[in-house]
């Protein structure tokens, strides 16, 4: 016990004298972010880099937390001890108390950004209240990603409509092989199968106050038939179920995918680096789901890498000047990370994938998230989530729910929220 | 009157003295580990009370009003709060079943000491070496690559009837060997006399366990139950895996949840509060009920 | 010195011994159902040393059969790209260590002084003690990181240390009390009639007889310290001052897209704590039987 005892002191005395910090005397910028990819990360690095070597005195302090545990927690957990990190990633509709507590600044007279002539929609997704308070970096998107290979071999087209769709899934049934492969541990999914239908429909009935009505309470899911439109679309897509569809993460979809698994699956372009990484010669292509047999689906994009500046935090000018840096230069944060920027520039080393979506983007037939008034707040998104997740099981294992029981059940859940806010 | 004995007044000052040195000596024995107690936890609850009667929104907001009992009010209303609660009371009732049930079944099959049980027992624990979260991650490839292709059945975690039952097998698998090794060091000290006593009169096996072994590990079950109680109405890491099964959102998950991913911190701490209620209010009652059925050898 | 004799006695098995009744057939039953659990109870082990030692493709291509060319290019690649790998190991040795030490002193103090009276006083102490077993860390944790911020010991090792103290206090002093309870007192006395002071009949009588309890302690709080990863997170901001679980984030996040990178990390972070465990599981299950039950 003593023999124990003493070499865990002896230890503890060695170990402890050599963990003293340093003081430095450079400017040092704290980013808060979620990017979880290594790719992201090596792309915000390699901005970094280049910014450093041009302003030798500034470092960086990157702070990584997972998006859907821990990093609005402790980002506030920071922030009311009075931790102040300088860049703050998310977007301010989806952290109004941010912006009512006067942690991010008012960019609206921004001139780099206003010299960007961006969309409408890419500023109305940095915006609350009417004013800008992020950079907006990249977008992403989804749709359905297919197998070349099999579409090859089963001679098959790409769907451009609802009925086109329904018929190369029948026909891969018939020739045995399963049309997707689902992700639905991971919450973002179902979420990303209604937005198709949900943002084209509500865009083009003018209805851009959606979410902040039903929010409110002022509205309800049944007011809008899109919302059920959305669900049985996504129904007739939730043919022949695979016994993992449940429980597969967004990594182990991929996987099955990757390998041949299956011949078409609904995915972010989040999760196009992903897959080449994990197969470099997979032959994929991306077409938008088809919302009905008249064309009418038009490419969701929303902004994704968004950052906002504090101002209580020292040399909030610099990081000013370190975000206005990234969006103008932004084609080495595009380039590693796979991410289609806002502006739209494109070079050779982008992915082929990449560049279609900033051309599709950039043509401007598109149902742009930051175009509505209000963003879902986080407890919503989560009862919203959850009742889809709850719909996919039941409609995947053979359950009863019906579509109508579905628009009940999350108008239920959003009574819910109201009711505790 | 005036007769009072000098000598016992002088034995009762040095006795007052004597405890008074006796006593300070206690508490300063006691300082070390109460300070660290009060400072990471006692005053942070204390701390974290008055939050619970405003309408505090962001942790980090600057103004809120006093709002009295509303959050409370509101909260025991709302379904959803009240769901998580039978969520993690159905989560724990499993999770204190299975670790008690099997670990007591293994205690019983190894719980005499020879070389091949003790390399049993140290397998046996060995799950409680292992981290939460890498617990829950490994268990979740369990269910779909082990599982899944032998029983061709999906994987618990993803369906909502059984979500709270993968949760709590992963529980009770890591903490099973905890609870044996309880049950074990219960079983070697029941005098060996009682059961041959009890087989002279033709006690089988059942009756042995009925009269004997159960009424003598009662403390080995009261205090298995308590910690496991304990754990199992905390759970988070393991309902936070799931997360977006509404089925499985335990009351932690929801605390979290309000306090900083909703912004609604008052009402998150009333909830909080809430919850450390109920938890000392039931491990009170089933030490109290478990202890009663106790007996002294 | 007879509580230590006695308590490994219990562990090797010399002390009491129920009359066996079972035939040779029952013995091979009961052998076999043994291995099955412990079969089931390893599958997770086996599952992570199976992927941890599979190339990328092999994993995708037969998930469970054993790799063709078992390799250990993960544990390379964990180590050499994983900047957290060399910070989290140093800071979690430089913390698991101290706390460990902080915890068997300051508890064993405590326990005993908790276990020998029992006038209302230490009732009310220990009940008190106990109930942090019982608090949410949820409900605790954000005025714990700003008491802990003001202070200026946010993303230290030592305001991890004293966090991770005060946490594990409750539990240990659970425990210790409960060992303590059965010491019998006739030592202390005799040493106390000899003219010695509290502090030396302590740490010269009572502290030796806790022995087992203590080595159980510190591998069960090195188990609790090495594996937290909810305070970490909290109060280990920067990452010069992370520990080894938020290293683990970077492939258990919302997108573990290297499926045999995070397990070769993960056995790499349970290695040190398997060794630990493995070589002083005598005492471990030995102290948790005998601290435990007399509660």
């Amino acid at each position: 016990m003593k023999k124990i005892l003493s070499v865990f002191l002896v230890v503890a005395m060695v170990l402890g004298v050599s963990s003293i910090g340093m003081a430095e005397e450079t400017i040092n910028i704290t980013v808060f972010h979620y990017m979880a990819q290594a790719t992201k990360q090596a792309g915000l690095e390699a901005i970094e880099q280049s910014y450093s070597e041009l302003h030798p005195n500034v470092t960086f302090t990157n702070v990584y937390y997972n998006q859907g545990t821990d990093y609005f927690p402790q980002l506030s957990t920071a922030l009311s001890s009075g931790d102040q990190p300088n860049i703050i990633m998310g977007s301010p509709g989806l952290y109004p108390d941010l912006v009512s507590e006067g942690f991010v600044m008012d960019l609206t007279d921004n001139e780099t950004i206003k010299a960007m002539n961006l969309p409408s929609g890419d500023l109305g997704d940095v915006s609350a209240n009417g004013k800008i308070y992020g950079f907006p970096i990249d977008f992403k998107s989804w749709g359905i990603f297919y197998n070349k290979t099999i579409f090859e071999e089963q001679g098959l087209e790409v769907p451009t409509t609802l009925t086109e769709l329904n018929a190369v899934q029948d026909a891969l049934i018939e020739a045995g092989i399963d049309p997707y492969v689902r992700s639905y541990a991971d919450a973002v999914y179902g979420d990303i199968e209604c937005r198709n239908t949900v943002w084209t429909r509500a865009l083009d009935a003018g209805d851009t106050d959606v979410f902040e009505k039903l929010m409110s309470g002022e509205k309800k899911f049944a007011d809008y038939p899109y919302f059920a439109e959305a669900l049985e679309n996504w129904k007739m897509r939730m043919t022949k179920p695979r016994t993992d569809d449940m429980s597969n993460t967004q990594d182990m979809g991929l996987e099955v995918f990757a390998a041949g698994g299956a011949a078409m699956r609904f995915d972010g372009t989040w999760a196009y680096g992903d897959l080449l990484s994990k197969e470099p010669d997979f032959e994929v292509g991306f077409f938008v789901a088809p919302i009905d047999d008249e064309g009418s689906a038009k490419m969701n994009v929303q902004v994704d890498q968004s950052f906002m500046v504090n101002p209580q935090a020292e040399n909030a000018d610099v990081a000013v000047d370190f975000m206005e840096y990234w969006l103008t230069q932004g084609i080495a944060w595009s380039e590693i990370s796979q991410m289609p920027l806002n502006t739209g520039v494109v070079s050779d080393n982008l992915q082929p994938l990449v560049r279609t979506l900033a051309e599709l983007k950039a043509s401007g037939n598109i149902a742009h998230y930051g175009d509505f008034t209000m963003p879902l707040s986080t407890a919503f998104t989560t009862a919203w989530r959850a009742e889809l997740t709850r719909f996919a099981e039941s409609v995947l294992t053979g359950g009863d729910m019906t579509v109508e029981q579905c628009i009940e059940n999350l108008q239920a859940a959003f009574d819910e929220v109201i009711e505790l806010n | 009157m005036t007769a009072i004995n000098p000598i016992r007044l002088d034995r009762k000052r040095k006795l007052t003295r004597y405890a008074i040195r006796e006593h300070g000596g206690n508490i300063l024995f006691m300082l070390p580990a109460f300070a660290l107690f009060a400072f990471v936890v006692l005053v942070p609850f204390i701390q974290s009370i008055p939050v619970s009667f405003t309408d505090k929104k962001a942790i980090f907001a600057k103004q809120w009003n006093f709002v009295g009992l509303e959050n409370y009010i509101k909260l025991l209303k709302s379904s959803s709060f009240q769901d998580s609660f039978l969520h993690t009371a159905h989560f724990t009732i499993v999770y204190i079943l299975g670790a008690n049930i099997l670990g007591l079944a293994l205690a019983l099959m190894i719980w005499r000491s020879c070389r091949f049980n003790n390399v049993i027992r140290t397998l046996l624990f060995m799950p409680f070496t292992v981290s939460l979260v890498a617990a829950t991650k490994v268990w979740s490839y369990v269910y779909t690559d082990v599982l899944m292709p032998l029983t061709g059945m999906p994987s618990p975690l993803g369906i909502s009837s059984q979500v709270i039952y993968g949760l709590a097998a992963i529980a009770i698998w890591r903490d099973m060997g905890y609870c044996m090794l309880i049950y074990i060091a219960a079983l070697q000290s029941i005098p060996g006399e009682y059961y041959e006593a009890a087989r002279v009169e033709g006690a089988n096996f059942w009756h042995e366990f009925k009269c004997i072994t159960l009424p003598m590990i009662v403390p080995a079950i009261t205090a298995n139950v308590t910690l496991v109680l304990s754990w199992g109405l905390r759970c988070f890491d393991y309902s936070q895996m799931v997360i977006n099964m509404k089925a499985a959102k335990t009351t932690a998950v929801f605390v979290y949840e309000y306090i900083f991913g909703n912004s609604r911190a008052g009402l998150g701490q009333a909830g909080a509060i809430i919850l450390t209620l109920v938890l000392v209010i039931l491990s009170n009652i089933v030490t109290t009920v478990l202890r009663k059925r106790e007996v002294e050898v | 010195m007879a509580q230590t004799a006695r308590s490994a006695s219990v562990y090797f098995g010399k002390q009491a011994s129920h009359p066996p009744r079972r035939g040779i057939l029952r013995k091979a039953l009961r052998v076999i159902v043994l291995l099955i659990i412990v079969g089931i109870v390893l599958t997770p082990f086996y599952i992570s040393l199976l992927y941890s030692i599979k190339s990328h493709s092999d994993i995708s291509l037969n998930r469970l059969a054993w790799p063709q060319e078992p390799t250990l290019n993960n544990y390379v690649r964990v180590i050499q790209e994983n900047k957290y790998v060399a910070i989290g190991f140093k800071n979690s040795v430089l913390t698991t260590i101290p706390t460990t030490l902080i915890l068997l002193l300051t508890t064993s103090m405590a326990s005993y002084v908790l276990a020998r009276y029992n006038s209302k006083f230490y009732k009310v102490m220990y009940s008190l003690f106990i109930s942090g077993v019982l608090v949410p860390f949820q409900c605790i944790m954000l005025p714990l990181y700003v008491n802990i911020y003001n202070m200026g010991l946010a993303s230290t090792n030592l305001g991890f240390i004293i966090a991770r103290s005060g946490f594990q206090v409750s539990i240990s002093v659970l425990s210790v009390t409960g060992f303590v309870k059965g010491i019998p007192r006739d030592l202390e006395q005799a040493a106390s009639i000899d003219g010695c002071g509290r502090l030396r009949t302590f740490w010269q009588i009572v502290f030796p007889l806790m022995t087992p309890i203590n080595v159980t302690q510190l591998v069960l709080n090195t188990l609790f310290v090495w594996n937290d990863y909810s305070t970490a997170v909290v109060l280990l901001r920067e990452d010069s001052s992370r520990t080894l679980p938020l290293a683990q984030i970077i492939y258990f996040g919302e997108n573990m897209t290297e499926l045999n990178l995070a397990f070769a990390f993960f056995m790499l972070s349970m290695i040190p704590i398997l060794i630990l465990y493995l070589s002083t599981q005598r005492f471990i299950v030995a102290g948790i039987m005998s601290g435990a039950v007399k509660g």
